[in-house]
């Protein structure tokens, strides 16, 4: 396998090695010299590929069950502790407000029978997973780039190579499959917490809560969480993928952190809602409702 | 043969060379640093002879294997002989120092599946850090430490591979007189105690002078004098001869 060369990043991780991180990944010094048109689309192009290298190798060492057990134990403990408060909050407002405004239209129109199943419905396809996703994203995700990234700048990424330890064994792909796990959790956590709070807002509109659970068992299926947990099992894995590419990239000392934490939860976030299109299509094509 | 050798090393990145046809021979046991202005190659060299950047063109035998090309994998095989103890420690801040210690020992051990235990683990480590004079330090995290005292445990860190070279990157830079003394004198004892092959990147002149048995001076990413201690002293070459006037004042003639 052979990557491109470039200037900074491209002497710390060379490699042609296929368990290895690409080469290209921590260089992005062509993004801030006001390039042409087409270096810029180079670098996208780079950037994409570097990605899916380092997908491709991070699943090569998961298989190879090349990860310590206790270093994914951390990753799943930190991820789940770090970012289930702030799923909490999100998806229990969210789903609160969006009953404030069903229950009242459904009552004023006399369908109070459909909130209950259609804000399940929207959660557990939709809601659940991506509000998750930003969350984990956001908090998560963050601290893995800044994490990853202040290792580079201290010259902790090299002292693992010194040591003959890849830090794709060491670093990524325990972070990547830990994401990958806990996110689904989370989305289920999403699930339950949006629809607890979509209940007592929608009690307080009138719909009760009989009325409520009923029509969540009447309009959902097994399917909507099924397609929910599909749907957060990619972003679990885009989230960890990404946050390990940004904190990779990291120049420049404290600003370059900063920087690559920024560029994390943006890039998070864009893929999330970018895969979340693709997949609803998907899902919907084979079956889905 | 050699223990280390470079031959035509050449580094370069768009629009400038950073090394220029180096050429070095390192014997067994030797302690060689390689001192320079600020700029003039010498960290760049020392990341290449550690297979952490790659070079141009040019070869690196590192006991007889030449790294230059080798892919990272082939590259880990000739860095299980090899220690590096970095500018700034580089320990693992989330990690205490007897964990930094074991850090290396427990991923190749687990990896070739014989797990050291605990017992075994923690006489090494109390013999480090013994060796590095900081006993009784196991459970202080990096950042309960001072720079000397990291750069000690970054050397106990190394050690603990049970290298056979050693490469130091400034290991006196930002130290007061007596810690950077300490250090030397560790660099020394490290050497004769573990019979290591040890190259020192460093422009602490004071410090060159004291602890090696030849000096490699880079210039504009050349080498312009390669010798003894007392060589350099001697030496017409004018850029050792301003480092030396500018370093050590009573030593220049």
């Amino acid at each position: 396998m052979t990557f491109t060369m470039r200037s900074g990043y491209t002497d710390a991780m060379q490699s042609e090695s296929p368990h290895d991180i690409p080469a290209a990944v921590k260089d992005h010094s062509t993004s801030d010299s006001g390039v042409g048109f087409f270096e810029a689309l180079s670098g996208i192009l780079e950037a994409v590929g570097d990605s899916a290298i380092l997908a491709w190798n991070t699943l090569i060492t998961v298989l190879q069950g090349g990860i310590s057990p206790r270093d994914l134990l951390a990753q799943m403990s930190a991820i789940g502790a770090d970012s289930m408060f702030v799923v909490l909050i999100v998806t229990t407002s969210t789903g609160a407000v969006f009953a404030l405004y069903a229950a009242r239209q459904a009552m004023q129109f006399g369908f109070a029978q459909f909130v209950g199943g259609g804000i399940a419905y929207t959660f557990f396809n939709e809601l659940g997973p991506v509000l998750g996703g930003v969350a984990l994203a956001a908090r998560s995700g963050a601290a893995i780039a800044a994490e990853i990234g202040s290792m580079v700048v201290t010259e902790q990424v090299d002292a693992l190579r010194a040591m003959a330890v890849s830090p794709l064994r060491y670093l990524v792909a325990p972070r990547v499959l830990a994401a990958l796990i806990m996110m689904p959790l989370l989305a289920i956590i999403s699930d339950v917490c949006g629809l607890i709070g979509s209940m007592f807002t929608s009690r307080m509109n009138g719909v009760t809560p009989s009325v409520y659970w009923e029509s969540v068992r009447t309009m959902c299926h097994v399917s909507d969480v099924r397609n929910g947990l599909v749907k957060a099992c990619v972003f679990g894995f885009l989230i960890g993928l990404s946050a390990c590419m940004q904190g990779l990239s990291t120049e420049g000392g404290a600003t370059g952190v900063g920087k690559a934490t920024t560029r994390s939860v943006v890039m998070c976030v864009v893929l999330i809602f970018i895969a979340d299109v693709i997949i609803a299509r998907l899902l919907t094509g084979v079956g889905g409702h | 043969m050699s223990a280390i050798q470079v031959k035509d090393l050449i580094y370069e990145v768009p629009g400038k060379r950073i090394l220029d046809h180096i050429n070095l021979e390192i014997n067994a046991g030797e302690i060689v640093s390689i001192m320079g202005q600020s700029g003039s190659g010498k960290t760049s060299l020392l990341k290449m002879l550690t297979g952490l950047r790659a070079a141009t063109s040019g070869s690196i035998l590192i006991d007889g294997v030449d790294i230059v090309g080798l892919s990272e994998r082939e590259l880990d095989k000739v860095r299980l002989k090899t220690g590096l103890v970095f500018q700034y420690a580089a320990l693992f801040d989330s990690l205490n120092v007897y964990d930094n210690i074991v850090f290396g020992v427990t991923r190749h051990k687990v990896s070739s599946g014989a797990r050291p235990g605990r017992a075994q683990l923690d006489q090494m480590v109390s013999e480090l850090l013994a060796e590095v004079e900081l006993p009784g330090m196991e459970e202080r995290m990096p950042s309960q430490l001072s720079g000397g005292q990291q750069k000690r445990i970054g050397l106990a860190r190394a050690l603990a591979m049970k290298p056979e070279f050693v490469f130091y990157d400034e290991p006196t830079s930002g130290l007061d007189p007596i810690t950077a003394r300490t250090i030397d004198d560790l660099i020394i004892t490290t050497r004769d105690r573990n019979q290591v092959t040890s190259v020192v990147v460093s422009h602490d002149l004071a410090s060159i002078f004291r602890i090696s048995d030849r000096i490699a001076m880079l210039d504009q990413g050349r080498v312009v004098f390669y010798g003894t201690p007392e060589e350099a002293r001697l030496s017409k070459v004018d850029m050792v001869q301003r480092f030396i006037a500018s370093e050590l004042p009573g030593a220049a003639h």
